[in-house]
């Protein structure tokens, strides 16, 4: 009996991990192609290959048809492929965690948005994203402000300088005096440093700052190849700032925040049985 | 001069999580992963939200600096 039931859980049905759709120059139709170099190892160690249609192509691997969890491991290994990518293809990325049950769902995919995926592709041809972070190096952040700002540091003194504590009211009010200075210093920084980098990329956006000491949380698309250019200029724009900050770029990734493709998912039959695992 | 560093895979872990959980294209039939489980690295990418409790916090550090500056 307990037999049965460990048989029946340990069949799961094999299904295609999905890491991105690359253009692929050429043939009409690249079958089963390999990565043409590198290590071609995907999720589970499982071969990264192609399954093409005219001259796009859905890069995989094969991969149980399961949930998938997003551990480190994973997000290395989907990282990875991607990465290797970029050195050889123009890449729209998926997000993590795609599985697809047959070759052929992914082959009506492509052909049903096929028009929208190749505009993409070429929009986006011999191109990638990097990006800068721009840090506040100090030890304390509201000290930081504090010491430079005389409003706070009054504002501050008024309500924390009396006898009896401050009320709510006053706490929230000083916060947001705080956070209005925090948001002023990022936009005043970032239209600097914006402005010296718009000449050398071709696209730039400034994404929500992830915490109190950052600055800017920038994106660039950069030509491929030019990455080195990219970075001299930020080493240039660096040398603007005093040694409370840092500069912090990172790339070349595939262009992620400058995707503007949404894809019509016909052909994806809703009621799967679907194997947890 | 503000120091310049390039991230390296190791430390950029929260930049790669940022990039292939949150963007990238998504095809919901397809989709197959689930927040449940995730590892806490994961969580280093979110957006701080403006909100009360946040301007509660940054007022208490705010006033830890006054004792710091001018003990009374």
């Amino acid at each position: 009996m307990k037999g049965t039931v460990e048989h029946i859980a340990t069949y799961i049905p094999k299904g295609k991990y999905f890491y991105g759709i690359v253009r692929t120059e050429g043939d009409k139709n690249l079958g089963p192609t390999c990565l043409p170099s590198h290590r071609q190892v995907g999720l589970r160690r499982a071969q990264v290959y192609t399954i093409g249609f005219k001259n796009i192509a859905a890069l995989v691997s094969d991969h149980p048809l399961t949930r998938i969890k997003p551990l480190r491991d994973s997000l290395a290994f989907h990282h990875q492929v991607i990465k290797e990518a970029i050195q050889d293809f123009t890449i729209i990325p998926m997000a993590f965690g795609h599985i697809v049950r047959s070759a052929r769902e992914i082959r009506r995919l492509l052909e049903v948005n096929y028009p929208e995926i190749d505009e993409e592709l070429n929009r986006l041809c011999n191109k990638v994203e990097m990006g800068l972070k721009i840090l506040w190096d100090v030890d304390n952040i509201f000290e930081y402000f504090v010491n430079r700002d005389k409003e706070l540091r009054d504002f501050r003194d008024t309500i924390f300088g009396r006898s009896r504590q401050p009320t709510q009211g006053e706490k929230i009010e000083l916060g947001r005096l705080f956070e209005n200075r925090l948001n002023r210093e990022r936009e005043r920084h970032a239209e600097r440093v914006l402005k010296v980098l718009s000449i050398y990329t071709l696209d730039g956006k400034v994404n929500p700052p992830t915490h109190e000491k950052m600055v800017m949380n920038g994106v660039f698309l950069v030509e491929k190849g030019k990455e080195v250019l990219f970075e001299e200029r930020v080493h240039r724009v660096a040398a603007l700032f005093d040694g409370n900050f840092t500069f912090d770029y990172s790339g070349p990734w595939a262009p992620y925040n400058f995707i503007e493709l949404e894809l019509d998912e016909l052909g994806s039959v809703p009621s799967l049985q679907e194997a947890e695992s | 001069m503000a120091q310049v560093q390039k991230s390296m895979d190791s430390s950029s872990l929260a930049e790669v999580v940022d990039r292939i959980l949150d963007k990238g294209i998504v095809i919901d039939a397809w989709a197959r992963f689930s927040l449940v489980g995730i590892e806490l690295f994961a969580l280093e990418a979110r957006v701080v939200v403006a909100s009360v409790e946040t301007y509660l916090k940054y007022a208490e550090a705010i006033g830890l600096t006054a004792t710091a500056a001018s003990p009374a």
